[in-house]
């Protein structure tokens, strides 16, 4: 069987590279899928849009989500997937540079399994999202396990 | 009784008991216990009782205790005698018991009845004493008490008498009176004296006399009567007799025998009175020759309460006394008294005492011993030796001169005056008026008849010398001469006695009339007084105006001195003014039209002023009616005068203020209907001053209709309850005006607080309500305006929200590529790159990183100023304590000797008070950087007036003069290779505590350190309060 995937939801590029980068430089054998706005996260989740071929596809092991997205907030996102019976368990973690005290509350009223701040320095931020990759794809277990 | 009886009784069977129980012992001594039974009982029962005893005694023997015991036989006979004779023996000790009984109570019944025998005895015994002494003192006190009323009585009876009758007047009822009046008196000391007698209390009381003056002078009252009733009164005396005797007493004998002698004696009878020396002895013989006295009576007429009639009618009243007190104090003497058959066959009465007092007896001091047995004469003793006493009365007692020729008679009256005044006398007429010139006596008494100048002529010359004009005299004469009795009262003397008189009349009408004459002299003094040292102006005028009299006050009003005033006229100081006036008053006055006018006027003083005075004149007129002169009183009113000119000012003043306040007031007197307004509330009413004010419902035309409405509500409550009120009330004037005015209003209450009416003011206040009408716009379009700003700030806040949180995201975003694809460069591709690439790399993330502080900086700002400010309580010293730790921790190399005081405790928004406290730690942290032995301090302290919680370092410190840019955003005091940061910590304090309503303050040296002392409210002065 091939290992899940996790979702990143992030619509800059420069912090995709550089999430990409620090989650290869732990060596993840699952892959990482990366979509640029809310909606397309939805359609990837649900299956539909542009992603109708994942119906019926396994979720994501782990979604990595931004909160200022384009289209759809990752906060809708959130709750739209809350609200949602396949997806109201799906862990998430809430991947912003923001600190603001206001979106760390209303992620976790939504159902954020966590919440954690992009650092600015390089270091630290690769260091934090190596981490997180290894507590979410190693350490955690996930609810379904299909 | 009863009860012994049967106890008696019944005795015999306790014995019967105890003996059954110590038969044992007893066997066989049947009667053991009940002879001892029978004994007692008789003791207890008497007869009846012991013979029971013995009785039921030999039957319980028998039955019990002779053999067989417990059965009525028996075996022995032998106990048939032993039973009668026991029978027999209870009897005889009953019978004896009785009897002993019996005698017993004899005795005692005999006893009691002889106790109180006696105590009977005794109370009777003692109630008779007490009756007695009762009965002595009961006659003592109605002496007492009837002897000052009818001396009362008589005084101004014979005083009333003495004075000439009114035309037609019946004398006859007056000397009835006087007469009754005078017998009672005489009965009375009697009774007192026959009282002394017997309670022993009348003492002796001797003194050296000369008898034969003492009996001259006493025999000498009866002159008149014998003259009056045609007796031949004859005096046979030694012309001096030296004797030792209590004079009152002797002179009391002598007036009873001769009082008796002429009581009994008819008209043309004669009556010798003689007094003799006989052996040791003094023999007083009054002797007439009435009907005598009848020998089996000559005793008798000595006991008390006796009369002899002489004939069938009782002419003659008396107590009966006389005689008895006559014997008795002849025997007080030693002596005694009897009567006998003269040889004319009257009476011969004899007394005859001893020459001596007795051995041992003191003599009285002859001045001392005194008078008033007598309820005649009041005669007093010791004449003789009276004018060798010297006056008793002090220096200042009244003179009183005494012209009398009898030179008994003289000394009597002068001894009788002498303890109450000072006393001269004159032997007649002539010298009577030489001694009055030379000492103008304060009263005479005097007798008529005297040889050469007699007393008429003697009084006619006094009057004639202005001096003595009004000396009272008072004429003593044995001469019942009615005519010249008359003559005398009417134009010269005050009074008039006959002799014989009683010497306490005399002093009691010395007494009045010198009363009389210190009274008048008293409130002539007083007048005198009165006028010269009034406060008020007093002044006589005659009718054409001259002073006859002015006091000092007056002269001190207008100014003059004494002299000067006299000189002048009232015209002639009165303002010329008010003379008009007051010369008109006087014609009124003069004419009789009013009696008294009073009126304020002016005076012209001497120092040429002006003083108003208060006048009041009235008139006197003479007998005749016509004007004698006025008296006038005048009263310096000036002070009330200026008083009212500066009340007039004040009014004046107070209208004034009125007008300039706008204020009216106003009074209405219900109970008259009498509205008064002061100008001002014409003014505001616009209302013709010259109309009376406007009433209701005229009234009501001046108001708007929902003003009047609250206004007469308000008036209505105000009269009816009393109630103050105060409202507002829209005035429209005739020229169609509208003012806004206060009315206020109170009530007028009477001193028993009910309601008379109302006063109060009236206050314009339209310029006032103008005023607050634009105040009022002002208001709503600030308001207005303000509604405005705050909601042009508020969307101004939410763009700054907005900002912020852009900011906060994507300004981040950019900087952390550039941070990260630096260090993923130097990562990766870093040992491609030559050292200077490498270095810009780091240039690269240095800046960054800088970048990334400001946003920071940037954001904490903003946020401060945004969301709600909680109020949490905050533990100040711990919040520092861990803050500072925190900076330890991070810079390992740092040694900070610091210190943070325990107990700091404030409320606020503890989100922000951290950011404060880190910004203000930081700081401290970081400018010691460079100091020697640094040190931080918190604590709760004082700088620049401002209590808070201070930061104190050593470091770098500032410069004064640039303290006002420490708050300022991004603006810095020190380089950045010196200090590093971004300038906006302090920025973030000042406004975060702002917020919290606190303030910051600062105080540093260049190189000295720099102190920040931050205040948040709720906090004390100590800053340590929780």
């Amino acid at each position: 069987m091939t290992a899940r995937s996790i979702l990143l939801v992030e619509d800059n590029r420069q912090d995709e590279i550089l999430i990409l980068r620090a989650l290869n430089k732990i060596h993840l054998a699952n892959e990482v899928d990366v979509v640029r706005d809310g909606q397309q996260a939805l359609d990837y989740l649900f299956g539909e849009g542009e992603f109708t071929s994942r119906a019926d596809a396994v979720l994501p092991i782990v979604v990595l989500l931004d909160i200022g997205l384009p289209r759809l907030s990752g906060l809708e996102v959130l709750a739209r997937l809350r609200a949602d019976a396949r997806c109201h368990l799906l862990p998430v973690v809430i991947l912003t540079s923001s600190d603001e005290e206001t979106d760390r509350l209303r992620s976790y009223e939504n159902g954020a399994n966590s919440f954690v701040r992009k650092p600015l320095d390089f270091a630290e931020f690769a260091h934090t999202v190596a981490q997180l990759g290894v507590y979410w794809l190693a350490t955690n277990e996930p609810p379904h396990k299909r | 009784m009863k009860k012994r009886l049967l106890l008696a009784i019944l005795l015999p069977i306790p014995a019967l008991a105890v003996q059954w129980a110590l038969w044992r012992w007893l066997s066989p001594f049947v009667w053991f216990l009940f002879f001892p039974t029978v004994f007692f009982s008789a003791r207890l029962g008497g007869l009846r009782g012991g013979l029971c005893s013995a009785i039921l005694s030999t039957l319980l023997v028998w039955f019990f205790f002779i053999p067989p015991q417990l059965s009525w036989k028996f075996d022995n006979p032998a106990n048939m005698y032993s039973a009668g004779l026991f029978l027999l023996m209870g009897y005889l000790f009953s019978d004896s018991q009785e009897r002993l009984r019996r005698e017993r109570d004899k005795t005692r019944s005999a006893l009691a009845a002889t106790r109180s025998a006696n105590d009977k005895i005794t109370q009777l015994y003692e109630k008779t004493m007490e009756l007695d002494e009762i009965k002595t003192r009961f006659f003592a006190n109605v002496s007492h008490e009837l002897r000052t009323p009818l001396t009362l009585i008589i005084s101004p009876l014979s005083r009333r008498l003495a004075r000439p009758p009114a035309a037609g007047e019946n004398r006859l009822e007056d000397e009835m009176m006087l007469r009754s009046a005078q017998q009672l008196h005489h009965q009375v000391s009697d009774l007192l004296d026959i009282a002394k007698l017997e309670a022993g209390s009348m003492g002796m009381e001797y003194t050296r006399t000369d008898i034969a003056a003492l009996t001259r002078l006493t025999a000498m009252q009866f002159d008149s009567l014998a003259r009056e009733k045609a007796i031949g009164y004859t005096l046979d005396l030694p012309p001096q007799l030296e004797v030792e005797i209590d004079a009152p007493k002797f002179e009391r004998i002598l007036l009873n025998l001769l009082s008796n002698a002429f009581k009994f004696i008819p008209a043309g009878g004669h009556i010798v009175l003689r007094l003799q020396q006989q052996d040791s002895a003094l023999r007083l013989e009054v002797e007439d020759d009435g009907d005598g006295i009848p020998a089996d009576l000559q005793e008798a007429v000595f006991e008390r309460f006796r009369q002899v009639d002489g004939g069938s009618e009782k002419r003659f009243d008396g107590t009966g006394l006389g005689l008895a007190i006559v014997k008795e104090f002849a025997e007080l003497h030693g002596g005694s008294a009897h009567v006998e058959t003269a040889a004319s066959g009257g009476a011969l009465f004899v007394v005859s005492l001893p020459q001596l007092a007795p051995a041992g007896t003191r003599l009285q001091d002859s001045v001392a011993a005194t008078h008033a047995v007598a309820p005649w004469a009041g005669a007093t003793a010791g004449r003789t030796q009276a004018a060798k006493a010297a006056d008793a009365a002090g220096p200042h007692a009244p003179l009183i001169l005494v012209v009398e020729d009898n030179p008994d008679m003289r000394a009597y009256i002068v001894d009788s005056l002498r303890p109450n005044y000072r006393v001269t006398s004159a032997r007649d007429g002539g010298e009577g008026l030489r001694l009055a010139q030379r000492h103008a006596p304060d009263l005479i008494v005097s007798d008529i008849m005297m040889p050469e100048v007699g007393g008429e002529r003697m009084v006619a010359e006094l009057r004639r010398i202005p001096d003595l004009a009004d000396v009272p005299i008072i004429i003593l004469s044995a001469r019942i001469d009615d005519a010249l009795r008359i003559r005398l009262l009417e134009n010269a003397v005050q009074d008039y006695l006959t002799k014989p008189f009683m010497m306490d009349e005399l002093l009691a009408r010395i007494a009045t009339l010198l009363a009389a004459r210190k009274r008048f002299t008293d409130s002539e003094t007083r007048f005198e007084a009165t006028f010269e040292q009034a406060a008020m102006g007093i002044a006589l005028l005659a009718p054409d105006g001259r002073w006859l009299r002015v006091n000092p006050a007056l002269c001190s009003i207008v100014g003059y001195a004494w002299h000067e005033l006299m000189e002048l006229t009232f015209q002639d100081i009165t303002l010329p003014d008010d003379l008009d006036l007051d010369l008109a008053n006087v014609r009124q006055l003069l004419s009789g039209a009013i009696p008294s006018y009073t009126l304020e006027k002016r005076y012209l003083r001497k120092q040429g002023d002006i003083v108003w005075v208060n006048l009041t004149v009235a008139l006197v007129r003479r007998e005749d009616g016509s004007p004698d002169y006025f008296i006038s009183m005048v009263e310096n009113i000036q002070a009330r005068k200026q008083a009212e000119a500066a009340l007039t000012q004040s009014e004046a003043e107070l209208r004034a203020a009125q007008r300039m306040a706008g204020i009216g007031h106003w009074s209405w007197d219900v109970t008259t209907g009498v509205h008064v307004w002061s100008d001002e509330i014409y003014r505001i009413y616009g209302r013709d001053p010259a109309w009376p004010p406007a009433a209701y419902p005229e009234v009501t035309q001046y108001f708007a209709a929902d003003s009047w409405a609250r206004l007469a509500a308000a008036v209505e409550k105000g009269l009816a309850l009393g109630i103050a009120y105060e409202c507002d009330a829209e005035v429209i004037r005739p020229d169609g005006e509208r003012r806004w005015i206060i009315a206020r209003g109170e009530a007028t209450r009477a001193t028993d607080g009910t309601i008379l009416g109302l006063h109060g003011t009236v206050q314009d206040i339209s310029e006032r309500k103008r005023a607050e009408e634009e105040i009022r716009r002002l208001n709503t379009d600030l308001e207005r305006r303000v509604q405005e700003r705050t909601a042009e700030l508020s969307a101004a806040n939410l763009e700054l929200d907005s900002f912020a949180y852009s900011v906060s995201h994507d300004l981040r975003a950019p900087l952390r590529a550039m941070n990260g694809f630096a260090q993923a460069l130097h990562e990766d591709y870093g040992p491609l790159l030559p050292d200077e690439g490498r270095q810009y790399l780091d240039e690269i993330a240095g800046a960054s990183r800088k970048m990334g502080e400001l946003i920071n900086g940037m954001l904490v700002l903003s946020r401060c100023t945004r969301g709600e400010l909680r109020h949490d309580p905050i533990d100040i010293s711990a919040l520092a304590t861990h803050l500072l730790q925190d900076l330890v921790r991070d810079t390992p190399g740092r040694q900070v000797e610091w210190q943070v005081a325990p107990g700091l405790h404030a409320r606020g928004d503890v989100r922000m008070i951290e950011v404060v406290l880190r910004n203000l730690l930081d700081n401290a942290w970081k400018y010691t950087a460079k100091t020697p032995a640094p040190t931080i301090r918190m604590y709760a302290g004082t700088l620049g007036g401002l209590a808070g919680f201070c930061v104190e370092d050593n470091g770098a410190g500032f410069r004064m003069e640039h303290a006002e840019q420490l708050y300022q955003p991004f603006r810095r005091l020190h380089r950045q290779d010196e200090f590093p940061g971004i300038g906006i910590g302090l920025a973030t304090v000042q406004r975060i505590l702002h917020r919290h309503g606190g303030e910051i303050r600062a105080e540093a040296a260049v190189g000295a350190g720099a102190t920040f002392c931050f205040s948040l409210p709720g906090v004390g002065t100590t800053g340590d309060a929780a």
